[in-house]
């Protein structure tokens, strides 16, 4: 029996050797930091009407308002402190991003999955629709679905995860099928312990590290895509601004040279996404060599 | 002693079927055909109870396919097989065991000993999760049912937490074996379960089984290319070639007898440690594709003494002599 | 008969993060012209490394690290990879287990053939460089070679594979091939052939050929030595009715006596205890002290030297019987 490292602290080890993946998974946990705790740490709230003076606005960055707080990175049209609003703004792209995300893993998955375990007509119709859903740009899909739908968030989320779902169903039928051929799902079968569990039990652990990997990168995705959609002014509502929709709304403002109110939410978005794919691209690099054995 | 297993002219089928494109083609022309294997084609033999019976063959000859029909992984294409005197087959319609009274009564020791444990699953839930599945122990002791099974195959307690990838091919072999034993089956299926094995723990493997055997009342259908194997530890021989059976026999039987020209190669062609270099002629020819197989007797191509009946004709399985069964033309006389 | 291959206390480790690899560790051993060795081991014993360091295969985090190989008395561990390359493939040549790792599957034989014949011969014509190749097929018993030569490795099967393999690597017509486990694959009647061909083969030839493989009964009808290998050291050295008559070390006295031919029927069979140690957490003295019947405290602490037994007989064991 070897002394090896086993499970979690061997996966650390491995992923922490990469110190550009190291360093990414921080920032992208200093993000997550800042978008939980957003209004604790907020020098103001952007979003309190009684706050916000058009006084305030499009004052540059390093400025001081009228009532002497400084606005880090300026403030935007409306008078609103660029820092604050970045930091809410994070909040909304990364929980509409994450849990689209998820909602899509779920249903991807479990649709992939049972596609590869019961094969026959049932996977053929999966995996056309999969085809042909990830045969449209995934922009054009949103764009048509929330075109329907209207604006909101939860809008914007089903959109989302009606684009992103296809992926994951992929590449958990691709996986599925690998598995499903190995002797210890045939053992499970040989024990008689019904459809559910063995493929839940026993196809679906095993399905695991591809699919984090697509997560990873889909959730990038997906932040990426939902800013794509605000900027258009579609998806989320002024209410609730996601970055994109600061950038969006900044646009306008960049010819007059108050670069600071579009930049600045650009930058986050940027470092937001760079993070994730790091990350991302680390861990399918991790396991890659394993799936090969 | 009683059968406990009867195979009755069983047959597997794979069919590829054409797809839709291809059946457009088709309207020009006949230009795409379905394409079928037949793996298994009308085998019958009996098991009798403590028996250990030998499936020998090399590959395409079907006798993996075989195993995993009887231990009711693949699917049945037609025949049935009769476990202690009552119907019992692979499967019904798409799903696979259901009469679990009958089903569990036999288990199956796989291959590889790197893909048969679900790498995800401690070695406690390995062996445990099939027999609490169905109500054969309570979650209160299972770790006692666990530990008493693993000390029957030779390994200490101290694995049941761990997980497969900290274990050699040997000690995988038996967790697996340990997994079969866990539902207290009357009959084992192993398939090639010591060919991935190392030489000296080979040994050891086949040591336990044969332990098993005695203390359990086992029976067992031993798939393998091994003949020295066999030779050491089956009762009786099934030869199988190209999906069919050849020839079946009493292992001493057939190794001093054997009656049909393929058994004769095979048991020729076997290296041994006799190291006088003896005059060989290897037997000609490769086996041929499953998808094609030759007309009349499969073995005719390769055969030396093959006939004009050989070319035409399939060869009847008949007995010989008592409890001898083989297939050729060459016995008619 | 001079030697074409002269291993001396050869030493290649693996140097990874948990440890260091000893999978070779001080070996010697000698090959003469034309003549078949066997090398025979478990799996972890070392063998295929050999194989490899005499190839110069060897990649990080593998070194050779000390050591001797001559091969037709050039020293190759002074080779530059140039010198190598013009060797392998050329004078010394190497099969696989599986074909697939010789054999491109997106080139057509005859392709894959010229190229092999043209890397070491610049000047041949391309219609000579095929008609060796056809001939080389047709020596290893290939039918109708010449319309067989224009399929693409899949559409053979797996012996002719290994056949078109060894064709592959006697069309420079080399002094040595190292054979890595070529018909472990194989159907046993398909075993059967290869192994007689290839004796044959090198017999006109006079090709010397080191087969590695784990199965003692494979060389016992085609070597005439065997070098018996465990945990990185040789652990005896002699002829092979030596070897397989009159075994001394306990481990190949073992390893015989497991092999169900030579067992009684219904009778459990002999049996080596426990396994072979971890390569990372080799013991300091003998590597089989802890599963050999005969071991004594002095092999736990300190490892047996080579003794000459005979002229043709090397063990490595402080206890073996004579």
């Amino acid at each position: 029996m070897s002394n090896e490292k086993t499970g979690l602290s061997k996966f650390w080890s491995e992923f922490t050797e990469n110190k550009i993946a190291l360093i990414s998974l921080l920032i992208f946990l200093f993000i997550v930091f800042v978008a939980i705790f957003a209004p604790i740490i907020s020098p103001t709230d952007p979003y309190d009407l009684s706050k916000v003076s058009i006084m305030d606005s499009r004052l540059p960055p390093l400025s001081e308002n009228f009532a002497g707080q400084t606005f880090v990175l300026g403030s935007d049209g409306a008078g609103r402190d660029m820092l604050s609003a970045i930091f809410y703004g994070l909040r909304v792209s990364l929980g509409v991003g994450v849990m689209s995300g998820i909602f899509a893993l779920i249903i991807g998955t479990f649709f992939g999955i049972s596609a590869a375990f019961f094969g026959g007509k049932y996977e053929t119709f999966i995996m056309r629709v999969v085809d042909i859903q990830l045969s449209f740009p995934s922009i054009l899909m949103a764009l048509i679905i929330l075109a329907a739908f209207g604006k909101g968030v939860e809008k914007t989320i089903i959109a989302l995860v009606l684009v992103q779902w296809a992926y994951y169903a992929r590449t958990a039928r691709a996986t599925a099928l690998v598995e499903r051929s190995k002797e210890y799902v045939e053992a499970a079968h040989c024990l008689a312990l019904g459809n559910k569990k063995i493929m839940f039990k026993h196809i679906l652990p095993n399905c695991m590290p591809p699919l984090i990997v697509v997560g990873t990168l889909q959730t990038a995705h997906a932040i990426s895509l939902e800013a794509t959609l605000s900027f258009l002014g579609l998806g989320l509502p002024i209410t609730e601004p996601s970055l994109g929709l600061l950038i969006g709304n900044g646009f306008e403002y960049m010819h007059t040279g108050d670069f600071w109110i579009s930049i600045f939410p650009g930058v986050a978005l940027l470092i937001t996404i760079v993070s994730i794919n790091l990350v991302g691209d680390h861990l399918r690099d991790m396991f890659n060599p394993r799936l090969k054995r | 002693m009683s059968k406990i297993l009867e195979i009755k002219n069983i047959s597997k089928k794979f069919i590829k079927s054409i797809d839709l494109s291809s059946k457009f083609i088709n309207f020009f022309g006949d230009f795409y055909r379905e394409e079928i294997i037949h793996a298994v084609d009308n085998v019958s033999f009996d098991v009798m109870s403590g028996e250990v019976v030998g499936v020998v063959g090399e590959s395409g000859c079907g006798k993996s396919t075989l195993g995993r029909m009887v231990s009711g992984i693949l699917p049945i294409t037609s025949g049935k097989v009769d476990f202690k005197g009552e119907h019992y087959c692979g499967f019904e319609g798409t799903s696979y065991k259901t009469d679990i009274n009958l089903n569990l009564k036999i288990q199956m020791i796989f291959q590889d000993p790197f893909s048969s444990l679900n790498p995800r699953q401690k070695i406690i839930d390995i062996i445990s999760e099939a027999p609490l599945h169905h109500d054969l122990i309570t979650k209160k002791n299972k770790k006692s049912f666990v530990e008493d099974i693993l000390k029957k195959v030779g390994l200490g307690s101290d694995v049941i937490e761990r997980y497969p990838h900290q274990f050699s091919g040997g000690q995988r072999q038996r967790i697996g074996i340990a997994r079969a034993l866990a539902v207290s089956p009357d009959l084992i299926v192993c398939d090639e379960s010591i060919a991935a094995l190392d030489v000296s723990i080979q040994a050891q493997v086949i040591n336990l089984f044969l332990k098993l055997r005695e203390d359990f009342n086992l029976t067992y259908l031993f798939i393998s290319h091994d003949i020295g194997v066999i030779q050491h530890i089956a009762d009786k021989v099934v030869v199988m070639y190209l999906g069919q059976v050849v020839e079946s026999a009493r292992v001493k039987e057939i190794f001093s007898k054997p009656n049909h020209p393929y058994t004769q190669a095979l048991l020729e062609g076997v290296p041994t440690l006799d190291t006088k270099r003896k005059v060989y002629t290897p037997i000609r020819g490769e086996i041929p594709s499953p998808l094609d197989p030759p007309t009349g007797c499969y073995f005719h191509p390769r055969c030396k003494f093959s006939t004009k009946k050989c070319i035409e004709e399939k060869p009847l399985f008949s007995e010989i002599s008592p409890g001898h069964f083989s297939a050729c033309h060459l016995n008619k006389n | 008969m001079d030697n074409i291959l002269k291993i001396e206390n050869l030493k290649t480790h693996f140097f990874t993060k948990n440890g260091i690899l000893k999978a070779v560790d001080d070996i010697s051993f000698n090959i003469k012209r034309g003549e078949i060795v066997g090398l025979v081991g478990e799996s972890g014993s070392g063998k295929s490394i050999t194989g490899f360091s005499i190839m110069g295969l060897i990649d990080a985090p593998g070194k050779i690290v000390s050591g001797n190989i001559l091969f037709n008395n050039h020293p190759l561990l002074n080779y530059t990879p140039d010198q190598m390359r013009n060797l392998r493939g050329n004078k010394l040549a190497m099969i696989f287990q599986d074909p697939m790792m010789t054999l491109n599957p997106v080139l057509r034989i005859d392709t894959q053939m010229i190229e092999t014949i043209k890397a070491h011969d610049k000047t041949i014509s391309v219609r000579n460089a095929f008609e060796i190749a056809r001939d080389t097929l047709g020596l290893v018993g290939i039918s109708s070679p010449e319309e067989r030569m224009k399929a693409y490795p899949h559409q053979f099967s797996g012996g002719m594979r290994q056949r078109v393999s060894i064709a592959i690597a006697m069309l420079n017509k080399p002094d040595l091939i190292i054979a890595d486990e070529p018909t472990t694959a194989l159907d046993v009647t398909i075993q059967g052939q290869v192994i007689y061909e290839m004796q044959e083969l090198c017999k006109k030839t006079g090709t010397a050929l080191l087969w590695i493989t784990h199965d003692l009964a494979v060389v016992a009808g085609i070597a005439s030595r065997i070098c018996v290998m465990y945990a990185g050291r040789i652990v005896e050295q002699g002829s092979v009715k030596e070897i397989i008559n009159n075994p001394m070390h306990p481990y190949t006295i073992g390893l015989i006596k497991s092999v169900p031919s030579q067992n009684k029927r219904g009778e459990p069979l002999h049996q080596i205890e426990g396994m072979v140690p971890s390569m990372l957490n080799l013991p300091d003295g003998c590597a089989f002290h802890d599963r050999c019947n005969q071991a004594t405290n002095n092999c736990k602490n300190s490892r047996p030297l080579e003794t000459n037994f005979s002229k043709t007989r090397v063990i490595r064991c402080f206890n073996f019987e004579r």
